[in-house]
This record gives structure tokens, C-alpha cells and sequence, in this order.
């Protein structure tokens, strides 16, 4: 985990310096993309910090701040998304109730609710309420986009925090290193894309839905993200080829989740979700890979390396129903 | 203290602020805006830069703003309403914004709703004469045209809880002079300067 991080820091500090060198020597129609790079950069310095605070801190804080991601996400999905004024009582639900109820639900360790706990009962909690304003139109529709924006902002990120709470042999206390390692892999594969795209990229792999992603800046970047990700399994319950393997997956995962939220922003006509972290747009910009990428890192990782995960909730519960 | 609390409290929850207002003298001006929530003054208020925020007073509605002592509290203490009583003249007889004519006259700017009360999903409504009347009794002072989007979607009219969803705020440059502008003139022209300024949200400036 101090090697993972060592190495995370070092990449941001030679990222800085060439961000510092670049700034002087920017030729003036150049400035605008130096000036994003190093806005980047900085961000990066703050988000790595505070992800790296709350994993050190125990898996209480690393709830609460995915908490707080997912609450910010939802926010910038359902404000783009035109929703309709009878929309607003579901709203509250889905943003004060079951958004802090699906991280309650993973932090006291209730897998088997946890992992159910939006796509059924949140699912069908939000079509009645909807229902109950009487309003017809655009029915469908809007309690799609709502859903829609429950999965992937809630419980699609809530398998972040759930990672630090999967039992896997021999492997005890080790969780947040190897949230750490699914982080760090998914956001590296976004940067190297950016990169090698920059430095080689000729070829637009999506021209209508990312202007910006080539076929030169996705293959290098997964390949370096994946050699970076051997040499991080060391950390992890993963030897060096499965490593590579886990790194792969999840990148083509996040590769596409990238894309799906972008034909989604496209859509409605934006260029970024918000304008919440400086230089990156908004939360959503940002964890967009890591959206799509989590669930499928969680269950393979549980399903080859975990040791089954207890389903039923915590004896409190059971205690306070008088069972 | 407590109001710049409020203040960042409110920018931070609504995501709403300004960064510079054009045409701000340290004059009193009168801010006026379209209306589709109970928190348009409250977020008008907290997203002005604070050597503004702090001589400038919102007219709000005296039902809504005197109805428990949290709203006295904030009204009166904190961000020194006027308050107008919709219903009929005051009992002296004077005029109806006799209370905004006092703030002004104090040299404090004002903000002030055109519309008169909030519009259902957020449509534009005619505006009522009382800035005309404003304009006329002190022409020294900027009309300032200011947009506000999605509000009516975090605090929709009939609603109590809010839902915190993404605002924003355009301040338009200050109305030009215009000589001998009818009343009618002038109001369309005010209210085509805040309709200027609502489109759908959008994030899109890079």
C-alpha cells in the first residue's frame, strides 16, 4: 500500500514538473491546453490526498466519502436530465433517503441487502412514488432516467466502499489496498489514454461520442495500465498474471463506461457534467470509469479470491427484531 | 458572521455564485430577476460578491418571510428584507413601495422580483409596473437584470423540502438609458433582458 502510494506520488510530482517546464515554454495559442493540463494536475494532488486520508482512516470514512461522491454525481446526472416538476417528492426520496440508506446498508457490512437493495426495492419504490402524483406523462421516461441515475450513480459506486468489506483468504486487512489498486488502475488507464493520445493519437475511435479518444491513446494507454497494474499486484491477493488480466477487465470496463456516459452527455447536449473539480469538469467526468468498471472488479474478485461473502445482516439486527 | 455562513452555505448547497457584477459603482442598485422559488432571494443574495451582499436587501413577500421565527430570524437579522405586503395599500394610504423607495433612498441596493409572485415550472411571467415606478423615482440607480435557472427544480412552488440539484445565476450588464420610454417599453425590455439569460441549464463552457 506506502509502495502503491509512493509511486502514485511520484508520477504526480514528475507530471508537475513537466507541467511547470511547459508553462514556460508555451507558445501563446498553446496556453489554454497548458493551463487545463496543470488545472488537472493540481486537482489530481487533491483528490489522490484525500482518497489516500480516508482509506488510512478506516472503512467507516471511505463510506462516507463514496457517500458523498455518488450524493455529488446524482446531483449533476439528475440536473442535466430534465425532470418534471411532479418528479420532485421522488427526488428527495432517492437523494436524502435511499442514496444514505444503500452506504448505511454497505458500511454495517449487510452484503446480502446491500447488493440488492437499489435495483429491487429502490426499483420499485420509485415508479410508485412517481405513481402516486397521478401525473401520466412522460412516465416511463423520466422514472427510466431516475433508475437510471440510481444505478450508476448510487449503486454502481457504492461497490467501491463494498470492496473493503469482502472477505478473501489470507488477505485480511488488506482491503483498501486492493481498493486502492482497483482506483488507481482504472484512473491510471483514463490518464495514460490521455497521454499517449496527446503525444501518438491519430486515429478517432468514437468520433461522435469522444472527440478527444484515438485508438493509438486507448491500446497504449490499457497496455501501459496494465504493466503498471503487475507491478501494483504485489499489493493485492493477485499474482502478477492475474493482476494483468484483473487490470485488462477493468479497463475495458471503464473504457466503456467512459463512452456510455459520454453518448449520454452528448444527448442532452453538454460537454462536461458539472464543474466541480477544476481542469476535469464535473464528479461525474471523473468517475465515469469507475462506474461501470466497479461492480465487474468486485464480483470477480469475490467470486476467484473471496471466501464467500455472508449474505445475512449483522447480529444487532437480528437482535433488535428480537430473533 | 452568521450571514457569511449563510451565504457560503447556500453557494455551496445551490452551486450558485457570482464572480464579478459589471456596472457595480458602490451606487445603490436595483437587481431584479425571474421568481420560481422560495429560495430566489435568499440565493441572489448569497451568490453576490460580498462587498455587495452586505448593503443590498431582497423585497420579499411579509406572509411568507414572517411566518415562523427561523424566516423572521433570517429576514430580519440576517439579510435585512423589505418586506411588502402583497395584499392591498398600507393603511396610511402611501405608496405600495414606500418601504423599497426608504432602502433605496438609504443607499442600499435592492432585489426585487418583476413578476410579483413565483411562476409554476419556471415560464416567465409579465412583469408588474413596481420597477418602472423604481427607475423613474431614482434614475441614478443601475437596473441590473439577473437569470436565475433550475431553482424552480430544487424548490418548486407548493413544495417544502428542497432537492439539491445544480442552480445558476447570470447577471446581465445594466439596462441602457433609453429617452422617454413608455412603461410598457420599458417592462418588455427588462423582462426580455432576464428571458435573455434562460435557456436550458447547461454545463457546457469549458
Amino acid at each position: 500500500m506506502i509502495w502503491m502510494m509512493a509511486g502514485v506520488l511520484a508520477v504526480l510530482l514528475v507530471a508537475s514538473i513537466a507541467g511547470l517546464v511547459m508553462a514556460r515554454r508555451a507558445t501563446p495559442e498553446k496556453k489554454a491546453g497548458v493551463a487545463n493540463y496543470n488545472a488537472r494536475t493540481k486537482s489530481w494532488w487533491v483528490m489522490v490526498g484525500v482518497f489516500a486520508v480516508t482509506l488510512y482512516l478506516g472503512h467507516w470514512t471511505t463510506v462516507v466519502l463514496f457517500c458523498l461522491i455518488s450524493f455529488l454525481a446524482l446531483r449533476e446526472f439528475i440536473t442535466l436530465n430534465e425532470t418534471k416538476g411532479c418528479d420532485h417528492k421522488v427526488l428527495f426520496w432517492c437523494f436524502f433517503v435511499i442514496l444514505p440508506i444503500q452506504y448505511f446498508l454497505v458500511g454495517i457490512r449487510w452484503y446480502g441487502l446491500a447488493s440488492i437493495f437499489i435495483p429491487v426495492y429502490g426499483f420499485i419504490f420509485i415508479p410508485i412514488r412517481k405513481v402516486l402524483t397521478g401525473e401520466t406523462k412522460d412516465f416511463l421516461s423520466t422514472t427510466a432516467k431516475i433508475q437510471w441515475g440510481m444505478l450508476t450513480c448510487v449503486y454502481f459506486v457504492s461497490h467501491m466502499p463494498m470492496i473493503m468489506t469482502l472477505p478473501i483468504k489470507g488477505w485480511e486487512g488488506g482491503n483498501g489496498a486492493l481498493l486502492f489498486f482497483f482506483v488507481a488502475t482504472v484512473q491510471a488507464s483514463d490518464v495514460f489514454q490521455y497521454v499517449w493520445g496527446k503525444l501518438i493519437g491519430k486515429h478517432r475511435i468514437a468520433p461522435k461520442l469522444s472527440p478527444n479518444k484515438t485508438v493509438e491513446g486507448t491500446v497504449g494507454g490499457i497496455l501501459t495500465t496494465v504493466l503498471l497494474a503487475v507491478g501494483m499486484s504485489f499489493a493485492t491477493p493477485f499474482n502478477p498474471w492475474q493482476g494483468a488480466m484483473m487490470a485488462l477487465v477493468v479497463c475495458l470496463a471503464g473504457f466503456f463506461g467512459g463512452l456510455v456516459m459520454s453518448a449520454i452527455k452528448r444527448d442532452l447536449g453538454a460537454k462536461d457534467w458539472g464543474n466541480a473539480i477544476a481542469g476535469h469538469g464535473g464528479v461525474m467526468d471523473r468517475i465515469d470509469s469507475l462506474c461501470f468498471a466497479a461492480p465487474i472488479f468486485f464480483h470477480l474478485t469475490g467470486f476467484y479470491f473471496g471466501t464467500g461473502i455472508d449474505p445475512s445482516p449483522p447480529d444487532w439486527i437480528f437482535h433488535a427484531f428480537g430473533k | 458572521m452568521t450571514a457569511d455562513l449563510l451565504a457560503m452555505l447556500v453557494r455551496f448547497a445551490t452551486g450558485v455564485s457570482v464572480g464579478k457584477v459589471e456596472g457595480w459603482t458602490g451606487k445603490p442598485c436595483v437587481f431584479f430577476a425571474n421568481h420560481s422559488s422560495n429560495l430566489d432571494a435568499l440565493v441572489i443574495w448569497s451568490a453576490l460578491p460580498r462587498e455587495i451582499r452586505i448593503q443590498t436587501s431582497p423585497v420579499a413577500a411579509q406572509d411568507y418571510w414572517t411566518k415562523n421565527w427561523l424566516r423572521r430570524w433570517i429576514s430580519g437579522k440576517v439579510f435585512n428584507a423589505v418586506l411588502l405586503n402583497r395584499k392591498g395599500r398600507p393603511e396610511d394610504r402611501s405608496h405600495p413601495l414606500q418601504a423599497v423607495f426608504d432602502m433605496l433612498g438609504k443607499g442600499r441596493s435592492i432585489i426585487i422580483f418583476p413578476e410579483g409572485t413565483r411562476s409554476q415550472e419556471g415560464d416567465l411571467l409579465k412583469f408588474k409596473p413596481g420597477i418602472f415606478h423604481l427607475k423613474e423615482r431614482y434614475p441614478d440607480c443601475a437596473m441590473i437584470p439577473i437569470s436565475l435557472q433550475n431553482l424552480n427544480r430544487i424548490l418548486p412552488k407548493g413544495q417544502s423540502l428542497p432537492v439539491p440539484l445544480i442552480g445558476r445565476i447570470t447577471v446581465h450588464p445594466q439596462l441602457g438609458e433609453v429617452e422617454d420610454e413608455s412603461r410598457e417599453d420599458f417592462l418588455a425590455r427588462a423582462r426580455a433582458a432576464v428571458a435573455s439569460g434562460l435557456q436550458k441549464i447547461k454545463c457546457d463552457e469549458d
